[in-house]
């Protein structure tokens, strides 16, 4: 069975027809060539297919396109404003907080979400660490990550 | 209701502790804002068996045997088990809400009922593929939280693997009420021991009407024991009973200590 569904994706408004069995994730990389988001396990494990869904990070494995119907998308592609990265682009440019890249469009937007749902709390290293738990990087660069992280909430609160 | 959302919440957050916590101690942050109560609740076993289709098992293909008798053990259960099934319920949630006696309303083509949180999983026995008490067509609508006896001094600790992003080795929910520097009521539900949330029930009577300066480790631990002379163990699964009777004085202790306070 087929549905169309709408999204604004990236600040694009987009319709899509997929049947109902797709997955965010497949509609936005197969369908509508919206590709920052990556597959990396497919059963909502690595993290690395998260974008925000009306703000929020979700796994974008374990979202039925059909349920996201009217939502929402940004990805890491759409944090830029302006030709200006968005301060957590900026502080993972400054960490190095990768290796292979392809956890981290989905390390980028789960950090932006974090940084939302903790508006501006202070973050220990801990608190950042259990927060962006659910972000695998098998290329380990977690040292960079959590630099960049600490570094993105503290210009944040500024 | 998502699960972060629901540990958010101000009310739960001050009259019911142990709910947020045992929430917060689940999953990732992604998987929290999609999560909701009753799927929560209504989620299968992590059992490794259960997930791979090439090897047997019982809750997924009744009479086919159980791969997790012979194999990895190290979330299989220590209490409660059967010949049939011996692995656990994943739910940290369903672990904290049965230590607060809270109810799952149920919506079903004869009318709504109410279960005990307690009563909502089965233990395995020789029908392990029904995970619940839910009978077909039945559908969770809403959990009630007791209003009438709120858990402000309660707590939840969950022992992992890892630090986080894990499901528990144990985990144990507890709820202590005290009046005249005496234990009043506590309530204690253990998880990842049991293809249910465990309420220990017999510890739970040894340390009722016990004075509050007396309910040290010891005595905790004691009480802790009386539940688990049920315990039925193998060399890869006997870790769990110190595991759990410590976590047990681990989060008890806690909450003393804020009487203390």
């Amino acid at each position: 069975m087929d549905r169309e569904i709408r999204l604004t994706v990236d600040g694009e408004p987009r319709t899509v027809t997929v049947d109902v069995r797709t997955t965010l994730l497949d509609a936005l990389r197969e369908r509508l060539d919206v590709v920052a988001p990556k597959k990396g396990c497919d059963h909502g494990q690595c993290g690395s297919c998260t974008v925000l869904l009306d703000g929020r990070r979700h796994l974008t494995c374990l979202k039925l396109a059909v349920s996201a119907d009217g939502a929402e998308v940004v990805t890491a592609d759409g944090l830029a404003a302006d030709g200006t990265l968005h301060p957590v682009q900026e502080a993972f440019l400054a960490h190095d907080a990768y290796q292979c890249g392809y956890c981290t469009p989905g390390q980028v937007c789960s950090a932006v979400g974090l940084l939302t749902e903790s508006a501006g709390e202070d973050l220990s290293d801990d608190d950042i660490r259990e927060q962006m738990s659910g972000n695998l990087c098998r290329c380990g660069a977690y040292r960079g990550i959590l630099a960049a992280v600490r570094q993105a909430a503290r210009e944040v609160r500024r | 209701m998502r699960n972060s959302d629901l540990a958010a919440h101000p009310v739960v957050r001050r009259d019911f502790p142990v709910v947020a916590e045992a929430l917060l101690a689940g999953a990732s942050p992604q998987i929290r804002h999609q999560a909701t109560t009753g799927g929560n609740l209504l989620q299968r076993t992590r059992c490794v068996y259960f997930q791979d289709v090439t090897t047997p098992c019982n809750k997924r293909e009744p009479g086919s045997g159980c791969a997790a008798l012979e194999g990895y053990a190290r979330h299989n259960a220590v209490l409660g088990a059967s010949a049939a099934c011996v692995t656990t319920h994943p739910s940290d949630l369903a672990v904290a809400l049965a230590a607060v006696d809270a109810q799952v309303v149920v919506l079903g083509p004869d009318g709504e009922r109410r279960v005990p949180m307690t009563q909502l999983h089965r233990l395995p026995g020789d029908r392990p593929a029904d995970d619940t008490v839910l009978t077909h067509g039945e559908l969770i609508t809403a959990v009630e939280l007791p209003g009438d006896r709120s858990a402000p001094r309660s707590a939840y600790v969950k022992v992992r693997d890892r630090a986080s992003y894990a499901f528990a080795l144990v985990s144990v929910a507890a709820c202590l009420e005290v009046a005249d520097d005496t234990v009043a009521e506590v309530r204690i539900a253990w998880g990842g021991v049991a293809h249910r949330p465990w309420r220990a029930t017999r510890a739970e009577a040894a340390l009722r009407g016990t004075r509050v300066d007396e309910l040290d480790e010891d005595a905790v631990r004691a009480a802790a024991d009386l539940e688990l002379e049920a315990a039925e163990t193998d060399d890869r699964t006997a870790f769990k009973v110190p595991m759990v009777r410590n976590t047990t004085a681990l989060v008890l202790g806690r909450l003393i200590g804020e009487v203390a306070r």
